[in-house]
């Protein structure tokens, strides 16, 4: 069961639809312990943008590297925001996701997408 | 397949960057002794220098020694380290760590002036997948090599050293240890069972290279 919790942290990147720009999901890294309601001090999150409401869960990213990655796979689809920003936001927290939650790029994708391509 | 074939033409009497696994000099977290090398926690509370600590994660640690030696023919390197994991996983790095400070924190290495850091590089990985095939094994299905450069501070960027660098870090001989924590790369509340773990060391500068596995430590009476 979700719960809606405040987390509290600094935004470290945005995640868009490429060809729009529009900001659909946001990177932060939690700088302050918030568990047991909450995440861990020092994870970070991908927080969805919803209709709704945000959606926060686990990513196992650990620091800028990761979204340097992720821009370098997914062209004009993540955006840095360094230096980082504070950051506070009201989200439904479901730390190991939701059903349809969309993956993010990450180290290894290249040697594993090789390795399926000489599966299939 | 170039650093393949240089193998063919360094001599590693003479041009070698040379380094040797170590059993871990120095106690990891909670039951860790020096001798654990592979062990898998659920999350727990934060520790500093831990990067993991709230996924399930596993902790894979060794030492590594640099024997004392002439660097003929080195004038800049940086190095690497690969590990054999899950295709589920994903691994990073610690600093490396030479001693225990205040509050049990580790005190890192520093090579010119600077504590050494590492950064991912498919690259690296895929280099340790030529050299492991180039001993006419295979990479067992459902396993990668994760690689890494030694980097800035940021592990953003690859840093080489430059000989002399090197030279001051290493002088009569250099002792160290190494820790990395996998998790999986889409975090899930799923224990880890440990695995053996095979891991390259080598550099970008010679063909020089080790490889090692480290297995899970079963402690006695534990069945």
């Amino acid at each position: 069961m979700a719960k809606v919790i405040c987390v509290h942290g600094e935004l470290v990147g945005q995640r868009l639809i490429a060809k729009t720009g529009q900001v659909i999901a946001e990177v932060v890294h939690v700088t302050s312990e918030q568990r047991p309601e909450g995440p861990a001090e020092n994870a970070f999150l991908l927080v969805e943008i919803g209709e709704v409401g945000r959606n926060g869960r686990y990513i196992s990213w650990i620091n800028y590297f990761d979204l340097d990655y992720a821009s370098a796979k997914e062209r004009n689809s993540w955006r840095l925001v360094e230096p980082a920003r504070e950051y506070t936001q009201s989200l439904f927290w479901m730390p190991f996701g939701w059903p349809g939650a969309n993956r993010v790029p990450t180290i290894g994708d290249s040697v594993l997408a090789k390795e399926e391509r000489k599966v299939a | 397949m170039a650093n393949i074939e240089k193998l063919s033409f360094d001599s590693p009497h003479e041009r070698a960057l040379i380094i040797y696994p170590r059993l871990p000099l120095i106690n990891g977290i909670f039951d860790l002794g020096a001798g654990v090398l592979i062990a898998a926690h659920k999350p727990h509370e934060h520790i500093k220098e831990h990067l993991h600590d709230h996924l399930h994660h596993m902790h894979i640690r060794y030492g590594f020694e640099f024997p004392s030696q002439s660097l003929l023919g080195i004038d800049n390197a940086a190095l690497l380290v690969m590990m054999m994991i899950k295709v589920e996983h994903r691994v990073d790095c610690n600093p490396v760590f030479v001693a225990l400070g205040n509050g049990n924190e580790g005190v890192c290495l520093k090579i010119g002036a600077a504590d050494v850091h590492w950064v991912h590089s498919e690259d690296a990985g895929k280099k340790a997948t030529k050299l492991y095939e180039a001993t006419g094994r295979k990479l067992p299905k459902g396993y990668y090599f994760s690689g890494f450069y030694t980097s800035d501070a940021e592990e953003r960027s690859v840093r080489r050293y430059s000989k002399e660098e090197l030279k001051r870090a290493i002088g009569f001989g250099l002792r160290a240890d190494q820790h990395f924590q996998a998790t999986w790369r889409e975090p899930k509340d799923e224990p880890i069972e440990p695995y053996p773990v095979t891991i390259c060391l080598a550099d970008d500068e010679t063909s020089y290279h080790i490889f090692f596995e480290l297995r899970p430590t079963i402690p006695l009476g534990a069945f």
